[in-house]
């Protein structure tokens, strides 16, 4: 049943002069919890609303978000889109999604309060005790729950409600004057059934931080092997998505990917899908950002391009198909080796733990400074790094794959595996 | 402005009550066609409180008594929920009575939004007409006002409306192998009616963007290794805000970064002066000017580096309760539902003598690299940055454009190896600092000398 909000918002656009409407309403409401150094220091609690209207007159599109949601603002808010249509440039790619009915109640919709402070607590004396070294600045453990109604004039109505967990800390390592790099990870996840240590990769990036205090300069430059940890898997994966298949880089045509669909854009080891609806992430989605029921879908399979994250704007504007989904939900499929064979297999290079770098140009490359990272010789693990820069392009590293691991890392979502690419260049 | 005075009686021991709204406009086209056109309005009430060592907070986007009543009620809830199970038992802030109101809103008559997409439009219709080789253009507005009334219980009161207006103006072009990106951003502080007058004025700027990309476009790789360079002074304002302003910040000294056991001591050549200033440089107001921070800090600048010798960590009240300092106004907040974290203001290296083309002809063999697109840095102020745009340097003379590499250092070793500062001094304010929340920040600084490491290939 569409909100009285949205159904006034819809109906005051068209009266206004609009030929298509859409809007949005979501309501977020957080609870959590804040560490910094070793103790809890705040607890915040936050209650939004958020309401996005579209508007498409004569092929001019404007668009106003705002959390004043009164009819009396709602009517003026709408009177700006107007404005904003007519203001706009016209153009036939504008559009709304066709008609879909849907309803989703998810996991989780109210937080358990001790049940997390009893976690989180738990979860800082086992850090004490297992890693002494360790710091926490800052480390974030946080329920939301969000209520998501779409509707537009083509008679769309989707809802969806969902509570989700999500854990993010920054951490160093901290021996009297002497510090690490200090790395970070996180997780989402539907319940507080499992300790904190036990998710994602947390346990094993606290691990390596102890021992990241004491590093060694490479003092060399070679074309070697980078080992990308799941962590690091995750960000390479975002940049390489919206470089060359979403919107941006599509339409304006930069991407490199925009004719390739269906040919072999990467390794045939690397199979990758965006699979919001699970069932291997417990933290998905069930609508897109432009109002369509989201799907799962493949995008790179066996190396061969087989779809875009195009929306339907986008998909319009370049003739591409649609995305099934917005992305934010990659599962990488898993290899047919360990992680410890990657490592014994690598004769030179390194094991990424962090990548810090900026994004990279339109073209894929990319440089940036490697961190948390270990440098392999001979198949062996030899000392952590300082001061290492890796430069590349994200096209040829993602055809130059060695080998992906069996294990991977669930972080809710996203499933990542270790991958090992050869071909980067290394200095330090 | 909103009238938060009403609710004084309303704080216990120690509460911050907030009502904020930023407005954001945003406009993107992308080879003329609009494909961003929104505003968006985020506001709402939220308040702090501290018992005994423990901070609760709570927001609402709903803006009325019974709202605010709420907000109130539990943020002390919030906080004696942590204080009933940490019994930190520690001492609460000395008061202080300052208030503050300035309003940075525009006196000229405000534009509608077609005549600000129209002013955009021919900035594209340039674009294309002048340059129609380019495979892609891209134009775009990002306009932020922030509007905030604060009150804390120690009596404080802000009153403020801080805007920013920024145009981002990006081109590419195919250089027979690759798709090569450039951009620059125009504007700053104040309302687009003050930054933007007429499009003309921008145009000799992007014929001189189009010039460097087509160096670049036909420019090499770096050589990857140490080298001699000089930074341009938006290299040198990142340098100062991410590499050593990060490490300065007290909570992150209080996790361990390496600035901590280095406190008085030797980090940088004499001719590094280093300071985040409030709101005022040389007479002239900065680009993010902060007069009260959002715990009701009366501000002031700190002191960073002074001649090479690390002096000050920047704080908020409690770390400077701590550290046992006075609190110089660096608590802020982004969003109405935000609570303040240790933020900079405007971080800048302090101009010395040396002329720009002196200190270029004094490199053997290094590059002159000027423009950035975003930086990161570390916790051992171990930094990197991307660079868009440099030059090489042989035998003291500019040759050829370089193609996007990055930078990396230690920070601190970095500055130890500065020979040379140049008289100018520039800021820019286009970034926004991400920590947990975005805050908008100035930077600014002359060019410098040093040795550091460059990517390539």
């Amino acid at each position: 049943m569409m909100d009285n909000l949205l159904k006034y918002s819809l109906d005051e656009a068209l009266k206004q002069g609009a030929d298509h409407a859409e809007c949005t309403l979501t309501k977020k409401t957080k609870w959590e919890l804040n560490v910094s150094g070793k103790e809890i220091t705040l607890l915040r609690t936050t209650d939004g609303r958020q309401l996005t209207i579209k508007a498409i007159k004569e092929q001019k599109k404007g668009s106003i978000s705002t959390d004043k949601l009164d009819n009396e603002h709602i009517k003026k808010v709408i009177s700006q889109v107007i404005s904003n249509c007519e203001s706009s440039k016209a153009d036939d790619c504008y559009a709304i999604a066709p008609m879909e009915k849907a309803s989703f109640i998810g996991h989780a919709l109210e937080p358990d309060k001790e049940g997390m402070y009893v976690l989180l607590n738990n979860y800082l004396k086992d850090v004490k005790e297992k890693y002494p070294l360790i710091q926490m600045e800052p480390c974030i453990w946080t329920h939301i729950s969000e209520e998501k109604q779409y509707a537009n004039s083509n008679g769309a109505e989707l809802y969806s409600k969902d509570g989700t967990y999500e854990f993010m800390a920054a951490m160093s390592a901290v021996d009297g004057e002497e510090t690490s790099s200090f790395n970070f990870t996180g997780f989402l996840r539907n319940n507080v059934d499992q300790g904190i240590l036990d998710c994602g990769s947390l346990d094993s990036i606290l691990g390596e931080l102890q021992g990241q205090i004491h590093t060694q300069s490479l003092g060399d430059k070679f074309t070697g092997t980078v080992i990308l940890t799941p962590d690091v898997l995750q960000s390479i994966i975002g940049m390489y998505v919206n470089n060359f298949l979403t919107d941006g880089n599509l339409i304006s045509g930069a991407s490199p990917f925009k004719d390739k669909l269906d040919q072999q854009v990467a390794s045939e080891h690397l199979t990758f899908m965006s699979n919001p609806l699970g069932p291997e992430l417990s933290c998905g989605y069930h609508m897109t950002n432009d109002g369509f029921i989201a799907e799962n879908q493949k995008i790179i399979e066996k190396g061969i391009l087989k779809s875009y994250l195009l929306t339907l704007e986008g998909s319009n504007k370049t003739k591409l198909p649609r995305g099934k989904n917005h992305g934010d939900a990659f599962v990488i499929q898993e290899g047919h080796y360990t992680k410890e064979d990657l490592i014994s297999s690598t004769d030179r290079g390194i094991l990424l733990g962090r990548f810090s770098g900026g994004k990279p140009g339109s073209n894929g490359d990319f440089s940036g400074v490697a961190k948390n990272s270990y440098y392999i010789e001979k198949g062996e693990i030899k000392y952590p790094l300082s001061e290492v820069m890796i430069s590349g392009n994200l096209i040829e590293m993602f055809k130059n794959i060695n080998g992906i691991s069996k294990e991977r890392i669930d972080f809710g979502n996203a499933l990542m595996p270790w991958i090992s690419c050869s071909g980067i260049t290394i200095s330090g | 402005m909103f009238n938060t005075k009403q609710y004084l009686s309303e704080l216990s021991k120690y509460m911050e009550l907030k009502v904020q709204e930023n407005k954001n406009m945003n406009i993107t086209l992308i080879n003329g066609t609009v494909v961003t056109n929104t505003t968006s309005t985020t506001g709402g009430v939220s308040a702090r409180a501290y018992e005994n060592g423990s901070w609760g907070f709570s927001s609402s986007s709903h803006l009325d008594d019974s709202s605010i009543r709420y907000v109130l009620q539990t943020a002390k809830a919030n906080a004696e929920f942590l204080d009933q199970r940490l019994r930190k038992n520690r001492p609460f802030f000395k008061p202080n009575d300052f208030s503050f109101s300035k309003s940075f809103v525009t006196t000229k008559p405000r534009l509608t939004q077609k005549q600000i997409l129209d002013y955009l439009n021919e900035l594209d219709a340039y674009i294309l007409m002048k340059y129609p080789n380019l495979i892609e253009r891209s134009i775009g507005l990002r306009c932020l006002d922030m509007d905030k009334s604060l009150l804390t219980s120690h009596g404080n009161t802000l009153d403020s409306l801080l805007c920013r207006s920024i145009i981002f103006i990006s081109m590419t072009v195919d250089d027979g192998n690759d798709p090569i990106s450039l951009y620059q951003i125009y504007g700053g502080r104040g309302q687009f009616e003050d930054n933007f007058i007429t499009p003309e004025e921008l145009f000799p700027k992007i014929d001189i963007l189009y010039d460097e990309l087509i160096q670049k476009s036909k420019g090499v790789y770096a050589s990857a290794g140490l080298k001699e360079c000089i930074l341009d002074s938006d290299l040198a304002g990142i340098l100062a805000h991410e590499a050593i302003g990060h490490t300065v910040e007290a909570d992150l000294v209080l996790a361990g970064s390496v600035a901590g056991p280095n406190i008085n001591k030797e980090v940088a050549s004499p001719l590094i002066t280093l300071k985040d200033f409030a709101y005022e440089y040389n007479g002239e107001t900065c680009p993010i000017p902060i007069y009260i921070d959002d715990e009701g800090t009366k501000t002031s600048d700190v002191t960073i580096i002074d001649q090479g010798i690390l002096k000050n960590f920047m704080h908020s009240k409690e770390s400077a309760l701590h550290f046992g300092v006075e609190p110089q106004g660096n608590g802020r907040a982004y969003e109405y539902s935000d609570e303040p974290l240790i933020r900079m203001r405007n971080t800048a290296i302090l101009p010395g003598t040396s002329k720009l083309e002196d200190m270029i002809a004094s490199v053997e063999d290094g590059y002159y690299l000027t423009r950035t697109n975003n930086g990161q840095a570390d916790s051992t102020s171990e930094f990197m940055f991307g660079i868009t745009m440099g030059y090489e340097i042989k035998k003291g003379k500019i040759t050829r454009a370089i193609k996007d590499t990055t930078i990396s250092g230690i920070a601190f070793d970095v500055l130890q190896s500065v020979t040379m500062v140049s008289d100018e001094m520039s800021w820019s304010c286009a970034g926004m600092c991400g920590k947990k929340q975005p805050i908008p920040v100035g930077m600014g600084g002359p060019a410098i000398k040093c040795n550091l490491k460059i990517g390539g290939r």
